[in-house]
Formats: C-alpha cells, structure tokens, sequence
C-alpha cells in the first residue's frame, strides 16, 4: 500500500465506523485503508452487511448519525481531508467533487419535480449558472447519458419513466458537475438483467471519457470482473482483501476470496453441485476478538478466533488480512 | 381536468338530494314540533290547528318536503318559524362573519403550526422537539370553551382590555374587523394548530427518511433546500388533508367560540333553530353546512392534483 501520491484521487486510512444501540454499540467498519487512483475503477463487493455501502457514505459525509459514526480514520479527497471537514465544507464536496449513484433508481428522485429541475438543481449549488442555462446544460446532459428526446424528457416527472430510465437520469445528475470521485452504491442491482450491462457500459464510458475515478460497490462479481482495474473484498466489515481485478480471480489471497471465486466459477461450470461457503455471516456486534471469517473458514488456524490479524501489504501492492498470509509475507 | 370538476359538481345534486331528505326526516322523527314548543303542552286544539295549517304543517311528510325542497330549488328556503325573517339572507350574512373568522383561524393555526412542526422534526427528539410536542398536546386537549373563557379572562382582569362586543363587518373596517376577530381567531387557531403541527411533524419526519432525500444531500444541497423544497412539499398532502377537514367544520360555525365572544356567526343560529325546532332555520343551514363540505372536499382534491404530479384526474 503505497502513501498518497498524486495518482490517488481517494486515500483511505484505518477508517473505523460504529454503529450505537442500546448495548453499547457494534463495529460495522473496522481499520480499513484502500486507495482509488486517478482513472481507476474500483470495486467494492461483499455480502449485505459487510460495511460496503456505509464505507462509501462515510466517505461522502452522509452516514446517518446517530446511529452510525465514524470512531477513527482518514479519508482524504485529492490531498484534502474529508472527515474534519465542517458540514457546509462537506456540501460543497458533495455534486462537486463526489458524485453519487443509488441502488434504487425509482425511489431516488423527488417525485414532486421533473428531471430536468432535480438534474438542474445540482448545477444551482455548485455554480452560478441561471436557471434557463442550467436547464440547458440538464439537457445536454441527458443527451449524453443516451436518452431520447432530453429536452420532452426533461419536463417529464419521474413517475412516468422506467427504471433504467431513470437510473440513466440519476448518473446524469451525479456527473453533471465533473466530480472528480464517482461512488456508486449497487448501480444495476435493482435493474431488469438487460438494463444492467447497458448502464454499466454507459457509467464505463463516461468515467472513461471524463478521466473520472469511480467506486462501484456491488455483490455481483460478474459485474466486477467485467468493470473493475481493482477490487476490495470486505468480509464482516473488515476489509480482507484488494488487488487488481485479475489477480484476485487467478490468484486470490484470502480463504474467503478464494469462496467466493469457487462459488461463482461451480454456477459456470457443468453438471457439478454448487459451491457454498459452510455457515453464514455473523451481524454487527457479534463479531469476537480473532478472525471475523475464523468460524467458517477450512484453512483456520488456532490463532485466528483470538487475534484479528493485521493487514498485510504484499510487495505488488495487493493487501490481504489473514495470518495464514501475513507469515509468509 | 375541467370534465373532472364538471363530473365532481354534478355529483353534488345526489349528495345534497340525499341529505336533504335526512335532515327533513331526522327533524321530524324528533318528538315535539315547533308549535308545541310554542304553545306548551296544554294548547288550545283548535289554535293548535290553526297554527299547523299557517305553517303548512297539516300535510302528509312528502308534500311538506316537496314544499320545502321546490323552494329551496327556486332559492327560497322559506322564513324562520319564530322571527318570519327569511332564512337564506340570514344564512349568508351569517356566512361572512363565520368565513372571516375560518379564515383568520387557519393563518393563525398554520403561522403557529407549520414552522413549530418543521422545528419539530429537524430537531427531533431535542428539549424544542419535546416542547413543540407539549403544546400540540395542549391545543388538542383544551376545549375551546375553557381557553376562550381563559383569554377572555385575562384580556379583562390583567390587561383592562374589553373586546368588543359588537361585530364590525370587514367592508366597514378592515380593523375594527380584525378587533372583533382577532381573540377568537387565536383561541380557535391555538387548537386547529396542536393536530397541523403533529401531521406536519410526522409527515416531515417520514419524508426525511426517504430515498430520495439522500439523493438531494449528495447533490450538496443546503439543509434548509431539503427541508423547505423537498421534505415539506412532499408532506403537503396530509397538512392538506387536515386543514381542509378543519375548515369544512369551522366554516360549519363553532358554536362555543361564536357565543363566548357574542359573534353573530351560523352555529348560534343553527343551534337556537334547533332547540326551538324552527324547521326552515335547521334544515337551510345544514343543507348550507352539507354544500360548503363538498364544495371544500372538492378544493382539496383539485389542491391534491396541483402538487403531486402523480396525481391526476380524467
């Protein structure tokens, strides 16, 4: 893991989140560090729960607090640090700086105003555009993320568009003022499986095009391996494992990567039963002093249900948190 | 949009029809009739008699209906069976009164509500939520009698301020309009606001939570776009829904109000028409009441489609 350099756009460092309740609370993130270069596409996957998504709104500044709150950790935004940031210091990141795209497209916009205000109102905080030029800008805008007619479109409500539609409008939104950091939280989860690969072609070649950076958050290693330069697998909100996307399917570091990768290959190949990792995740504040995958991995050794192991930086870069590891290293 | 509202009017004859005849036989199924009242129990047969024919009283129900409903048709209600003074003039007169007074209990209410109910939410569970809370329950638990009478007491005793008791129409003077409505208006708007300011608060809260609230956060909106643009106008439905209740029911005359601070309004005179059993007084009114409900009904249901797109009527 290298320090920031300027070919980071987003430099992560020992970022912990907990979540309050009544008995005193659970980790929901724990000591994860990570950086997404200048350019990069980078994944997050894990199963629901494993801290993926409240990651990438810590980073955002939008963690609903209370219940949750980030304990310690720095996210730094282009050499700027975020989590010391005052609130109005954080609206201006946010549209500007970091452009977000939600799991739900159909729930996403308010259902009050037509695309063409909601795409144009992300302009009205971050520039001195007048409306009209705005609404202009919206429309071109939504030309580009490939709809039809932008400028009928524009004045519709979004109760009168489908669901990819209308993903279409929220990456228009989230791109409209050139972020710098793309985060997009299971993009294509809630589309039909034919929408799916055309919004992730189009959020591809817009980053692409932009010279943008983009974290994409999703359970789908499918959409991974097709999308994603390098990847971050979070187990139990701990951040087990990252390294360029082909080396983690050729060559996965971690008991629990290596799971994943054999469960996703046994649906490709023929006849055999399907591979399941034994067990199933422990919730939040479950979570005991070793290991936090100890409990359903075969290569565990006696260490791992009482010492959580620390990150190991591999010398290319890859990182991976398991003693079996961090010995050979 | 026009055919709807067209479509909505014209279902406004059945409803009235309908309500008509429930008010003419409800009042007639109630022992005792006006010339009872008037006479007293021991009554001369015979003038008895001759009272009943004066107010068309010895024919069969259906054709004292269709008398009275064949005038009402014509815009004739009839006369009042004690004063003889016709009873349509009366209602409207009395209407102005009742209207002014709904209108400046509903700015009252909405002035107290709405910002103490936004209050409410974004600070939610803070000592500002709590005690916007304890007043909301105040005005929905204190009867208007008790705080009329406690504003009149006050306003006399403590301050030496009498306020008048004669009502002075808004076209006379705006202001001696306002004097004679104001304390009222603030006891009845106190209490309208305690259920605004609970509906606006738990709207508020609810929307707060929705997705795409999150959405105009990342856009690095302000907190006062959120909350005024956003979270507030998708709460309009239900405020609506309750204000327009409160009006219909208002404008319906509040009869306690009215007689605490002797405002000549349509409840008193429903309310002396009923215990006197002045039959053209009771019936007129309540038609009048059944009309302003579907009429504000209709208001609120045309509002609905005004701010929520998703709504539309053919």
């Amino acid at each position: 893991m290298s320090g920031t350099n300027d070919t980071n756009v987003l430099s992560v460092r020992g970022l912990s989140i907990r979540l309050a309740t009544r008995d005193g609370g659970a980790s929901v993130v724990d000591d994860a560090s990570f950086d997404v270069g200048r350019g990069e596409v980078f994944g997050i996957v894990g199963e629901s729960g494993c801290g993926k998504s409240v990651t990438a709104y810590a980073i955002a500044g939008l963690l609903p607090t209370p219940p949750l709150r980030v304990e310690a950790g720095s996210v730094r935004l282009g050499g700027r640090e975020l989590l010391s940031a005052s609130p109005a210091e954080m609206r201006s990141v946010r549209g500007r700086d970091i452009g977000m795209i939600f799991q739900e497209p159909m729930t996403a916009l308010d259902p009050l105003y037509t695309i063409g205000e909601q795409i144009a109102e992300s302009l009205e905080f971050h520039s001195s555009l007048d409306k009209r030029a705005a609404m202009e800008k919206a429309i071109a805008m939504l030309g580009r993320v490939g709809i039809p007619e932008p400028r009928r479109i524009a004045a519709e409500y979004p109760h009168r568009l489908s669901g990819g539609m209308l993903q279409r409008v929220v990456i228009a939104m989230a791109m409209i003022n050139e972020p710098a950091l793309l985060i997009a939280d299971e993009p294509t989860t809630a589309l039909d499986v034919t929408i799916q690969a055309q919004i992730l072609a189009l959020m591809n070649d817009l980053v692409g095009a932009n010279g943008m950076s983009m974290i994409l958050i999703t359970h789908d290693l499918g959409v991974v391996a097709e999308t994603c330069d390098r990847v971050a697998v979070f187990y139990g909100g701990h951040l087990v494992e990252s390294a360029p996307v082909g080396r983690i399917f050729a060559e996965p570091l971690h008991p629990y990567t290596d799971g994943l990768r054999r469960s996703v290959e046994s649906i490709g190949g023929s006849g055999g039963k399907l591979y399941a990792i034994p067990g199933s995740v422990p919730s939040a504040g479950r979570f005991g002093p070793g290991c936090r995958f100890h409990d359903r991995c075969a290569a565990r050794v006696a260490r791992c249900g009482i010492e959580a192991p620390p990150t190991t930086v591999l010398p290319d870069g890859r990182t991976v948190r398991c003693w079996l590891r961090g010995e050979e290293a | 949009m026009r055919t709807y509202i067209v479509r909505r009017v014209l279902l406004f004859i059945p409803v009235l029809f309908g309500i008509s005849l429930a008010v003419f036989a409800l009042l007639h199924m109630i022992p005792g009739d006006a010339v009872d009242l008037m006479m007293g129990v021991e009554a001369n047969p015979e003038l008895r008699a001759q009272l009943l024919r004066q107010y068309g009283m010895d024919y069969p129900w259906y054709v004292q209906y269709w008398n009275w409903i064949s005038g009402v048709l014509r815009g004739d209600f009839g006369v009042s069976m004690r004063t003889g003074l016709p009873v349509l003039p009366e209602i409207l007169s009395r209407f102005k009164v009742t209207l002014m007074l709904t209108l400046y209990s509903a700015v009252v209410s909405w002035l107290i509500a709405i910002p103490l109910g936004i209050l409410a939410a974004i600070k939610r569970n803070t000592w500002i939520d709590g005690a916007s809370r304890f007043l909301a329950l105040l005005g929905v638990s204190i009867p208007n009698f008790a705080l009329g009478t406690m504003v009149l007491l006050v306003l006399s005793l403590v301050f030496c301020y009498y306020p008048p008791l004669d009502y002075t129409p808004f076209l006379a003077s705006p202001l001696g309009n306002l004097e004679s409505l104001i304390w009222p208006s603030l006891v009845l708007g106190a209490i309208m606001a305690g259920s605004v300011m609970r509906m606006t608060r738990s709207a508020l809260l609810e929307n707060l939570q929705q997705d795409y609230v999150r959405t105009v956060r990342a856009k690095g909106a302000p907190e006062r776009v959120v909350v005024l643009r956003h979270a507030l106008k998708n709460s309009l439905l239900p405020i609506v829904t309750i204000v327009g209740m409160q009006i219909g029911s208002l404008l319906g005359g509040t009869v306690v109000t009215e007689q605490i601070f002797s405002l000549p309004g349509l409840g008193l005179y429903t309310l002396t028409g009923i215990t006197q059993r002045d039959y053209p007084v009771v019936q007129g009114s309540i038609l009048f009441f059944a009309f302003i409900f579907v009429v504000i009904n209709l208001i609120v249901d045309i509002l609905y489609s005004r701010i929520d797109p998703r709504i539309s009527y053919r």
